[in-house]
C-alpha cells in the first residue's frame, strides 16, 4: 500500500465529511436539503453542474477513446459542449422561473403535476419511477467504477473497497443534503479541472514540442490524426447527439432549479461552460498524447492512460492528488443522482401519495432514508460488478434525453402543451431507447447488417424524435388546457427572464 | 516523412468548442453592461427626463 497515496486519500476525504457537516448545521427544511433553498451562486453552480455531469468517464473514458482510435473520437467531446451550452441557454431561466411559479415545484416530477394540474398523478408516477430505475442503475454503474479505483490503488479487495467508497459518498450527501453535494462537487470539479489541465501539459514537455507529437502519432497510424477516419455519417451524427441527453438530466436541471436568479444563470454559463471545454480538451489531449507517450509499451487496457501518465510523469503526493480527481468525478455524479432519486422516493411518491400534510422534520427525516435505501439497493447490484443488469446503465443517458428532454422544453415554451401529449412523449421516448437499442443490436459474432435495424444510430436520436412527435401529435389532438395553465404561462412568458 | 494534422481536424478542434467559450465571454460582457446601464437608469431617473426636469424647474 502506498502510504503517501492513503494520506492524500483520506486527507481529501476529511475535508468532504467536514463540508457535509457545514451544510448539515446549514440545512433547516427539505426546499434547503433538496434545491439548496435556491441559493446557489454562479461560480459553485456552473463548476459543481460540471463535475456532478461529467463522471469517470470524463477522466477515463475520453482519453481512452482518444488514446484507442485517435481524433475521430472527437465528436462525442463537440456534441456534448454543444448540447450542455444550449441546455444552460434555453432551459435554464426558463426552468428556474417557471418551476418558482409552478406552486413552488421541488422537484421534475412535481414541475410536471403542477404545470399541468394534473390531478391523477399520472405525470408524478411515470417522471419519478424513470427516475428512480435509471438512477438506481446509474449509481451502481458508479459505486462499480469507484470500487475498481481503491481496489487498484490500494490493493484491497472489491467488497471492502466498495463499502469503503460508498459509506463515505453516503455519509456527507445523508448528512448534508443539496449543499453538501453542491460544495463537494464545487471542490471536486476544481481538482478535476486542474487534473486536466496538469496531465496534457506535462505530458506534451515530456514528449517534446507539438510538431513532434502530431509527428509520431502520424507514423504510428496516420488515421489518429484524422477526425474523419473511419467514421460514416450517421456515426459522427450519432456521436454530435450525445449532445441530446442533457436536455433530460435531471441532475443538470436540478442545478437551474437551484440558482439564486436568472442573472446567476447566464454568469454560470460562462463558468460551467469555459470549464467544460478545457476539461474536454485536457482529456482529449491526455489521450492523444497517450498515443505517443506510450507507444513502445501500449497499455492493456486504454481507459487507464490517465492514471498510468498520473503514475509515470510525477512525484508520489502529485500522483495521489491526480488519483483523487478521478475518484471527484465518480463520487460528485454519484452524489448529484443519490440526492435526486431519494427526493423522488420522498418528494415526490412518499410526500405525493402516502402523507400529504407531512411535517418538513418528518420529511427531512424521510428524504435521508431514502438516500440510505437507494445506496442500499445501489451497493446490493454492484456486489457484483459482472453482473449484467448494470449493463442497463447503457440506457440511461439516451433514456433520460429521450423520456425528459422533449417533455421539459415543449412544457417549458409550448403553451398547447397537454398533460396526455407529456405522458405520451415520456413514454414513447423510453420505449423507443430501449426498443432501438435492441433491434439494432446484431446476434452475437455477426454484423450490423444482421440486426433488424441494419444499421447504426444512437438509440437518443429517433427516441428524442419520436418522443417529439408524440406530444406534439396528442397534444394537437385533444387540447384542453385549462385557462388557468395558459396564465400562468403567459405570467412566465411576462417575467423579464 | 513528416506528418501533420489535417486541415479538418485543426478546424474541429479550433472551432465549435472554443466559439462556444467566445459565446459564453460575450453573454458575460453584455450581461455586465446591460446591469449598468439599469444601475445608471436608477441612480439619475427624474432629472434625465425631460418633463420631470421640466416640473421640477417650474
Amino acid at each position: 500500500m502506498n502510504y503517501i497515496t492513503l494520506t492524500v486519500f483520506v486527507s481529501y476525504f476529511a475535508v468532504l465529511f467536514f463540508i457535509g457537516y457545514l451544510a448539515y448545521r446549514r440545512t433547516t427544511n427539505v426546499e434547503d436539503y433538496i434545491l439548496g433553498g435556491r441559493q446557489l451562486g454562479p461560480v459553485v453552480g456552473g463548476i459543481s453542474t460540471g463535475a456532478s455531469d461529467m463522471s469517470g468517464w470524463l477522466l477515463l473514458g475520453l482519453p481512452g477513446a482518444i488514446y484507442l482510435s485517435g481524433l475521430s473520437e472527437i465528436w462525442i467531446a463537440i456534441g456534448l459542449a454543444i448540447g450542455a451550452y444550449l441546455n444552460w441557454q434555453f432551459v435554464g431561466k426558463r426552468i428556474r422561473v417557471y418551476t418558482q411559479v409552478a406552486n413552488n415545484s421541488l422537484t421534475l416530477p412535481d414541475f410536471f403535476e403542477n404545470r399541468f394540474r394534473d390531478k391523477s398523478k399520472s405525470l408524478r408516477i411515470i417522471a419519478s419511477s424513470f427516475i428512480l430505475i435509471f438512477f438506481a442503475f446509474y449509481i451502481s454503474s458508479g459505486l462499480v467504477g469507484g470500487a475498481i479505483l481503491f481496489e487498484a490503488t490500494f490493493g484491497i479487495s472489491y467488497i471492502t473497497a466498495l463499502i469503503v467508497g460508498s459509506v463515505i459518498i453516503i455519509g456527507y450527501t445523508m448528512v448534508g443534503g443539496f449543499f453538501a453535494v453542491a460544495w463537494t462537487d464545487f471542490l471536486q470539479g476544481s481538482i478535476m479541472f486542474l487534473a486536466l489541465i496538469i496531465i496534457p501539459v506535462a505530458a506534451l514537455t515530456t514528449i517534446g514540442d507539438w510538431g513532434n507529437s502530431v509527428n509520431q502519432i502520424g507514423s504510428i497510424s496516420a488515421e489518429h490524426l484524422d477526425v474523419f477516419a473511419g467514421t460514416t455519417t450517421l456515426g459522427v451524427v450519432s456521436l454530435l447527439a450525445w449532445g441530446l441527453g442533457y436536455f433530460g438530466q435531471p441532475h443538470v436541471i436540478i442545478r437551474f432549479m437551484s440558482m439564486k436568479s436568472t442573472k446567476d444563470i447566464t454568469v454560470g454559463r460562462s463558468i460551467y461552460t469555459i470549464w467544460n471545454v478545457a476539461a474536454l480538451f485536457g482529456a482529449i489531449f491526455t489521450g492523444f498524447f497517450g498515443i505517443a507517450y506510450f507507444a513502445d509499451a501500449p497499455l492493456a487496457n486504454p481507459e487507464t492512460v490517465f492514471i498510468e501518465f498520473a503514475q509515470v510523469l510525477f512525484n508520489p503526493w502529485v500522483t495521489g492528488f491526480l488519483l483523487v480527481a478521478v475518484l471527484s468525478a465518480i463520487m460528485s455524479t454519484i452524489s448529484s443522482q443519490l440526492l435526486i432519486a431519494a427526493s423522488a422516493l420522498s418528494e415526490d411518491l412518499y410526500k405525493g401519495f402516502i402523507r400529504k400534510n407531512a411535517s418538513q422534520k418528518e420529511l427531512m427525516l424521510v428524504v435521508r432514508l431514502a438516500v440510505l435505501l437507494i445506496s442500499l439497493f445501489a451497493i446490493v447490484l454492484a456486489l457484483n460488478p459482472d453482473s449484467s443488469v448494470l449493463s442497463l446503465v447503457a440506457y440511461a443517458w439516451a433514456g433520460f434525453g429521450a423520456v425528459f428532454g422533449p417533455a421539459i422544453i415543449l412544457s417549458l415554451f409550448w403553451k398547447k402543451a397537454t398533460k396526455n401529449g407529456i405522458l405520451a412523449g415520456m413514454l414513447v421516448g423510453g420505449i423507443t431507447v430501449i426498443a432501438w437499442s435492441l433491434l439494432s443490436t446484431p446476434p452475437a459474432g455477426m454484423g450490423q447488417e444482421a440486426a433488424v435495424i441494419p444499421f447504426y444510430l444512437y438509440e437518443i436520436v429517433p427516441g428524442f424524435v419520436f418522443s417529439w412527435i408524440s406530444i406534439v401529435a396528442v397534444s394537437l389532438f385533444r387540447n384542453n388546457v385549462s385557462q388557468e395553465v395558459i396564465d400562468e404561462f403567459n405570467a412566465v412568458n411576462a417575467s423579464k427572464i | 516523412m513528416e506528418y501533420t494534422l489535417p486541415l479538418s481536424s485543426i478546424i474541429a478542434l479550433l472551432v465549435p468548442m472554443p466559439l462556444l467559450v467566445v459565446f459564453s465571454i460575450v453573454s458575460l460582457f453584455r450581461q455586465s453592461k446591460e446591469t449598468e446601464d439599469k444601475e445608471e437608469a436608477v441612480a439619475s431617473p427624474p432629472s434625465a427626463h425631460p418633463i420631470a426636469e421640466k416640473r421640477n424647474i417650474s
